[in-house]
């Protein structure tokens, strides 16, 4: 179904391939995932595969690609009739205003009769398990539901062929494997071909039937997904994340699994342990004693957006006391992102009050220099060329003594020093994420706000960004909102769970993460937590991340 | 200030689907509806004449049944028209005490709103479809009828994407302006991928395409610009009597 053969490609004005005889087949009904670290090459692939090169990013390309019988060099308009093509950002590609248009709109430009064009629509969101948004706004859905939407929309052009890049980088773990579950029922029930960009092996490893991993340009590993292995991985380097599983067997050195395929692992640890009757891991949270003042107090805070008739905050009470590191957990729509914008003074509150800092947030000015930010955007935070000037120019505006020595002090703790003349819309999305945190530190803030920090990440990124704040966090009051619990497990030592709006739980992250059942919150548990509460019964201060499971079980 | 003005006019600019006697009405009459109020606006001469026409935005609500439509809208405009009838008054060339100073400033205010309330209102409940496919039968080229379905969806989208980087960056002590530069790479993305968005569904592929969206009822089209009209023969009326 899909073919690409000797394929070179380079930006225009670049110098650099940034694809080098790529090579390799997916064929029909087959789930292919193209994998690899920032930088690699991968979004370029898929956007020759899908005709947007070299129609909107023009430069050199050589080879031959062939997508359901279309020569994509040759024919790249008409593409669209076999292949669907999904971006990351599922808001971008809703383009009209409600749901019914939004999934008609590929069929109305093939000049279809209105039977076909509403049979159709009704169809793909049938298939998505979407046909209740049918009468909704496209203003009103959330993440979960656009990416539904945005697939229905592509699916009503009925593709032979369905590429879809970093569809699960705004979702929730749960809502990602549910995408991917249904992505895998096209293939099995519809006959579609599926290629997904991803970075997660963890997300895709139940649902691939093929890898296809991909660095500095070149294909450096491609087969079924049955021959992945630690050992492979290791002997051929391949840049990719271990599954939590992965990981657990290394740091057990438990060598007889290491040649097992890593879509059988889980169940094999699993195998290996032993129901244990443990009441404590070990508490290494010790509350810091005394008096401390709060400096986030919200009372009673409802909040509803215009235009809407729900709730998206019901009755918000929260205390957060100085140096206390938070994360809010919750499934996508949960309030989250409103919760943060309220704490930001981006948003009022529909009723309630809210105190940062012992000022209300709207008065931004008295809160100049003593918050920072770091919106899920963090391009939106850019007003300089150059990574040296955008932090400098913060420090000047910011009235810091030595704006220079502390630009320079920065930006070795973020990890910037080497990119400092760099312009900042040519970084990766992981070093732009760095720069707005290098920025928002600059001032020595008392509280810094992240807004999904590990958005766009690829796993070396992800791991960068955890360190540095890692490094941080001691003299700051952190508040990560995200929906991803291995960031908040290991950065903070207190977690707020919230759903539908509502504060389900509040309290230490070690405690609450073993008491709550986050499933049935939909997000998934990550399978330390999973496996603990399995096979240590009553346990209620457990492991938070895979070390600390891997010492666990040795001790 | 300013961030509440952006936030009330994305507001007053989001579209709303519900099914009501405006948002059906059939989008022709709207048009002449909007044309009709516009012409009678212009017409005011006289106080009580601009205030009759601030009625129609008052009769369009209740065509919505929802009153916190014409709240919304009132709220994007007030500051400006605020200021416009101010300043109108304070650079009379009559001088500012003066009462007819006054009542020219008023009188413009009032027209201005009417207009600014009306358009507001009425493209609230307009699905922008419904405005690409009267310009397509006019004979206005596909692309530039679809960009207004684009236009729509996008103004929220980048007055969003403004609102979040002015508070960063208000943080840091920037002035307002300073936010524009962020917004504009940001925009051009979005704008970027949304034209690749277009390619990949296959907009412009055939120059035939289909809508499934209808243009709207007559009934309730017609009975708004009845309305209108009346509202015109009005202030004819008025401005001929005082």
């Amino acid at each position: 179904m899909i073919e690409v053969e000797n394929l070179w490609f380079k930006y225009e004005g670049s110098r650099d391939w940034v694809l080098k005889n790529i090579n390799f087949k997916v064929g029909s009904k087959e789930f292919a995932v193209i994998m690899g670290p920032n930088g690699s090459g991968k979004s370029t692939l898929v956007r020759i595969m899908a005709g947007l090169i070299p129609k909107f990013h023009h430069g050199e390309l050589r080879g031959n690609v062939r997508v359901g019988g279309i020569d994509v060099l040759k024919k790249p308009e008409e593409v669209f009739k076999v292949a669907g093509f999904i971006f990351e950002d599922p808001e971008v590609q809703l383009v009209t205003t409600t749901v019914r248009d939004e999934v008609s709109f590929g069929p109305c430009n093939l000049g279809l009769s209105k039977e076909e064009i509403v049979k159709r629509a009704k169809w793909s969101l049938e298939v998505v398990k979407g046909a209740h948004l049918e009468d909704r706004g496209t203003f009103e859905l959330s993440l979960g539901e656009m990416q539904k939407v945005v697939l229905a929309s592509v699916l009503s052009l009925k593709p032979k062929v369905l590429v879809l890049d970093e569809p699960s980088v705004f979702l929730e773990t749960k809502t990602a494997s549910r995408l991917y579950s249904l992505l895998k029922d096209l293939t099995t029930k519809l006959g579609i071909t599926v290629v997904v960009v991803e970075h997660e092996l963890d997300r895709v490893i139940e649902y691939a039937d093929r890898i296809i991993v991909l660095d500095k340009g070149r294909v450096i590993w491609q087969s079924s997904v049955e021959n992945l292995t630690i050992r492979n991985i290791e002997a051929s380097h391949i840049p990719v994340p271990l599954p939590e599983a992965a990981k657990i067997v290394k740091l057990l050195k438990n060598e007889r699994l290491y040649g097992e395929s890593l879509t059988r692992l889980t169940k094999l640890v699993e195998q290996d342990l032993r129901l244990k009757h443990v009441k404590h891991y070990y508490v290494d949270y010790k509350e810091i004693k005394g008096f401390r003042k709060n400096i986030v107090i919200l009372e009673n805070v409802w909040f509803k957006y215009p235009r809407t008739l729900t709730y998206v905050l019901k009755n918000v009470n929260l205390n957060i006391r100085d140096k206390e590191h938070v994360g809010i957990l919750g499934p996508n729509g949960s309030g989250k992102s409103t919760l943060i914008k309220i704490l930001i003074g981006l948003l009022k509150p529909t009723r309630g009050s809210v105190e940062v800092l012992g000022v209300n947030p709207r008065n931004r000015r008295k809160l100049v220099g003593k918050i920072g930010y770091v919106p899920q955007n963090p391009t939106l935070t850019f007003t300089s060329p150059t990574v040296f000037d955008e932090v400098f120019n913060t420090a000047k505006k910011l009235k810091i003594p030595n704006p220079e020595e502390e630009t320079e002090n920065v930006l070795k703790i973020t990890g910037l020093d080497s990119y400092r003349n760099f312009r900042v819309l040519e970084l990766s999305y992981g070093l732009r994420r760095r720069l707005s945190i290098a920025t928002a530190l600059v001032s020595k803030p008392k509280l810094l706000i992240l807004d999904e920090p590990a958005t766009y990440l690829d796993y070396k990124a992800k791991e960068n960004l955890i360190r540095i704040l890692e490094k941080i966090r001691k003299n700051v009051t952190l508040i990560i909102a995200s929906q991803d619990p291995s960031i908040i497990t290991r950065l903070c030592n207190m977690m707020l769970v919230l759903d539908k709006g509502t504060i389900v739980a509040y309290g230490l992250t070690r405690k609450l993460i073993y008491a709550l059942n986050l499933a049935d919150l939909n997000i998934e548990e990550p399978l330390i937590i999973r496996l603990t509460k399995k096979f240590f019964k009553q346990i209620s201060y457990g492991p938070l991340s895979v070390e600390e499971f891997a010492e666990m079980i040795a001790k | 200030m300013m961030l509440w003005i952006i936030d009330k006019v994305r507001t007053a600019l989001t579209f709303s689907k519900e099914e009501n006697a405006l948002s059906i009405a059939h989008i022709v009459f709207k048009i002449c509806s909007i044309a009709v109020i516009f012409a009678a606006s212009i017409t005011a001469k006289t106080l009580l004449s601009s205030i009759i026409v601030l009625i129609y935005p008052v009769v369009i609500t209740y065509f919505t049944k929802r009153a916190k439509v014409l709240l919304e809208a009132l709220e994007a405009v007030i500051i400006p028209i605020t200021l416009l009838i101010l300043f109108t008054w304070l650079l009379s060339p009559e001088g500012v005490f003066n009462i007819f100073s006054i009542l020219r400033a008023l009188i413009i205010g009032s027209r201005v709103l009417a207009i600014a309330l009306t358009l507001l209102i009425m493209f609230t409940y307009t699905n922008p479809l419904a405005i690409s496919i009267l310009l397509e039968k006019c004979k206005v080229p596909i692309v530039l009828s679809q960009s207004i379905i684009l236009t729509w969806r996008l103004i929220p989208l980048v007055l969003k994407d403004f609102l979040e980087s002015f508070t960063s960056i208000k943080l840091r002590n920037y002035h307002i302006w300073e936010a524009l530069i962020p917004l504009t790479a940001v925009s051009m993305e979005r704008a970027f991928r949304v034209s690749e968005t277009l390619y990949v569904k296959g907009f412009g592929w055939t120059t035939r395409r289909t809508y499934i969206v209808s243009l709207g009822r007559r009934k309730e089209g017609l009975l708004l610009l009845i309305i209108a009209i009346l509202m015109l023969l009005a202030v004819f009326v008025i401005n001929n009597i005082y």
